[in-house]
């Protein structure tokens, strides 16, 4: 044996000596399952749409097209709001929880509510949710009402997907959660089961104004054309909900522009770096779906961005760029035209930290429940607040301690997709 | 694959591979908590495309694969984070060798001072006993490369062990 055998020899042995030093007690199977989970729900809670304008006309409006009457204001299931100073706040109402009726005096739009822990904030009004509620995700609907994802706080809860009248009432509870999206106007709720291939899509009042089956997942719905996202072998589906009638779009799409012409596609390169992503623009006016921008990989896409939606006038591209883990997000913004990176990515400096947030109709301001712990991992610290696209923030709400169940950082405020 | 019957196929072969994965990833990193991040990091994104992984001859080289590029990856960012706020899934029990050469920490040392790439060769090749062109396919590099970096990684420990052992 020569020296250089005699080294590989130690080298094999000392490896092998340090290796069997680890021990594994735990179980790495929930663990993991639950992180691909949790990916999923924060991936999903960071689509972001245009501002849902809703006005208070709607409500009558939309009630009186289902064949009901209008829900009655009941003034017993608001109270104001108390400032959260570091502990739960706990609202009392003056009354027992809401049952049906309407919060009086506020209708919830994008830009004025937000739910912490388990209650959701319109304005000074509060809509109570089941004691001990974490709320995962929720979008404001064009009557005022939610789409909420949920689950109990106990350790086994499942995650509920439920679309709730402006009071919190369920008026439509799809079994096994699922995946959603919201139309940009707020009028159409586009929803997969979680335990089927049942595709539907609602209306704020909870009826169904389409379903199909399928395997694809929800991509976007903009007024009454819903897109599923599918992969290379199924395509992307573009589904008129009025006519039935569908067209095969390309792969990998994940928002549309309010206006219907461009879509956006996110996927990740099958090679063996696995963490190669991709993102392009195509254009659903043209022959071919040609596209408009593509960025790619190490050099074209070095902060992983993946959008999640267009802005409100489609001139830039919400989502994230690539945390590993993903029990809080990295904002973030692109500009369409040359795919210039306007908030987060690069290196930590330019890092915004959070766990849900949306841009506004504005397209200047973003509303970000914010992770402002120091240093940002473990996150300790949960905050809402508003900032400038140049990243000039102001607190709307105080900072909260962070939950941590079973070692799991959870954020206390939910910003609407 | 039904989701209750690929949770189940998963978690089946998590517990069954998890010992192996822990100590690969230990030798990786170094280190118990990032071991145990990069564990769970890989085994998410496993699940995640476990339809495809549990089709393949050897879902383990896939694992391996995936932890490899991953912690490469950690070197590229600037920062990271940790997945968990607390660690109970993996242990580093003290050395229970007492017979162990006085030199091992000075080679230990010099071993987690290996780049990323270089120190997942000599792992792969010394530790997983892995040929030539099975550490190519891992790392997603020439067999030239593998030679490269284990040679150079042995002259330097040879150099290293040189300064220790007279």
């Amino acid at each position: 044996m020569n020296a250089h055998d005699d080294r590989e020899h130690e080298l094999q042995t000392l490896l092998r000596q340090e290796a069997d030093r680890v021990e594994v007690p735990g179980d790495f199977a929930p663990v993991a399952i639950a992180g691909r989970r949790r990916q999923q729900r924060t991936r999903a809670v960071i689509g972001a749409t245009v501002a849902v304008a809703a006005i208070a006309v709607a409500v009558p409006a939309l009630w009186s097209g289902r064949g009901a009457a209008p829900v009655p204001a009941v003034p017993s299931t608001t109270t104001s709001v108390p400032s959260p100073t570091g502990t739960v706040p706990t609202p009392k109402p003056t009354s027992p929880p809401p049952t049906g009726g309407a919060p009086v005096g506020v209708v919830a739009t994008r830009s004025n509510t937000y739910a912490v822990d388990d209650t959701i904030r319109v304005g000074d009004t509060v809509v109570r949710l089941e004691k001990g509620t974490v709320v995962e995700s929720f979008a404001v609907l064009s009557n005022g009402g939610f789409v909420l994802m949920s689950r109990l706080s106990t350790p086994d809860a499942q995650t509920e997907l439920e679309i709730l009248s402006p009071a919190g009432k369920t008026v439509r509870a799809v079994r096994g959660g699922g995946s959603y999206v919201v139309s940009p106007d707020g009028t159409r709720v586009l929803v997969k089961s979680g335990t089927s291939n049942a595709v539907a899509v609602y209306a704020p009042d909870g009826s169904v104004v389409a379903q199909r089956q399928d395997r694809r997942e929800p991509g976007a719905v903009v007024g009454d054309v819903a897109y599923l996202n599918g992969d290379e072998s199924q395509g992307s589906l573009e589904w008129n909900l009025a006519t039935g009638a569908t067209r095969r779009l390309p792969a990998h799409i994940v928002a549309v522009s309010a206006d219907r012409t461009r879509a956006a596609q996110s996927w990740t390169v099958p090679t063996d770096t696995f963490e190669d992503f991709c993102w392009a623009v195509v254009d659903l006016t043209q022959p071919g779906f040609p596209k408009k921008i593509e960025r790619c990989g190490q050099k074209g896409n070095p902060s992983m961005f993946q959008p999640t939606a267009f802005s409100s006038r489609g001139t830039y591209l919400v989502g994230s760029h690539y945390v590993d883990g993903g029990f809080w997000f990295s904002a973030g913004v692109v500009r369409v035209s040359d795919g210039a990176v306007v908030v987060g990515g690069g290196d930590a400096s330019r890092l915004v930290s959070g766990w849900s947030w949306h841009l506004e109709a504005d397209e200047s301001t973003f509303v970000i429940s914010r992770n402002t712990s120091t240093p940002v991992s473990p996150a300790t610290q949960n905050t809402l607040q508003r900032c400038s696209l140049s990243m000039q923030c102001e607190q709307t709400q105080p900072p909260l301690a962070v939950k941590d169940p079973n070692g799991f950082t959870e954020p206390r405020y939910v910003v609407p997709r | 694959m039904e989701s209750i019957d690929r949770e189940a196929d998963f978690s089946a072969y998590v517990r069954a591979r998890q010992k192996s994965f822990a100590r690969f990833a230990y030798l990786l990193t170094g280190d118990a908590y990032a071991a145990e991040d990069l564990v769970q990091a890989a085994l998410v994104k496993a699940y995640a495309k476990w339809d495809r992984i549990s089709g393949v001859e050897s879902p383990d080289a896939y694992v391996r694969k995936i932890m490899v590029n991953e912690h490469t990856s950690w070197w590229r960012r600037a920062w990271r984070h940790r997945e968990r706020t607390d660690s109970e899934l993996i242990r580093v029990m003290d050395p229970a060798g007492v017979d162990a050469p006085a030199h091992d920490g000075e080679l230990w040392a010099h071993v987690r001072s290996l780049a990323p790439q270089q120190r997942a060769a000599v792992v792969l090749r010394f530790y997983e006993d892995l040929s030539e062109a099975q550490t190519a396919e891992v790392l997603g590099c020439s067999v030239g490369t593998v030679k490269s970096h284990t040679s150079r990684a042995i002259r330097s420990l040879r150099s290293t062990m040189k300064e220790v052992t007279p």
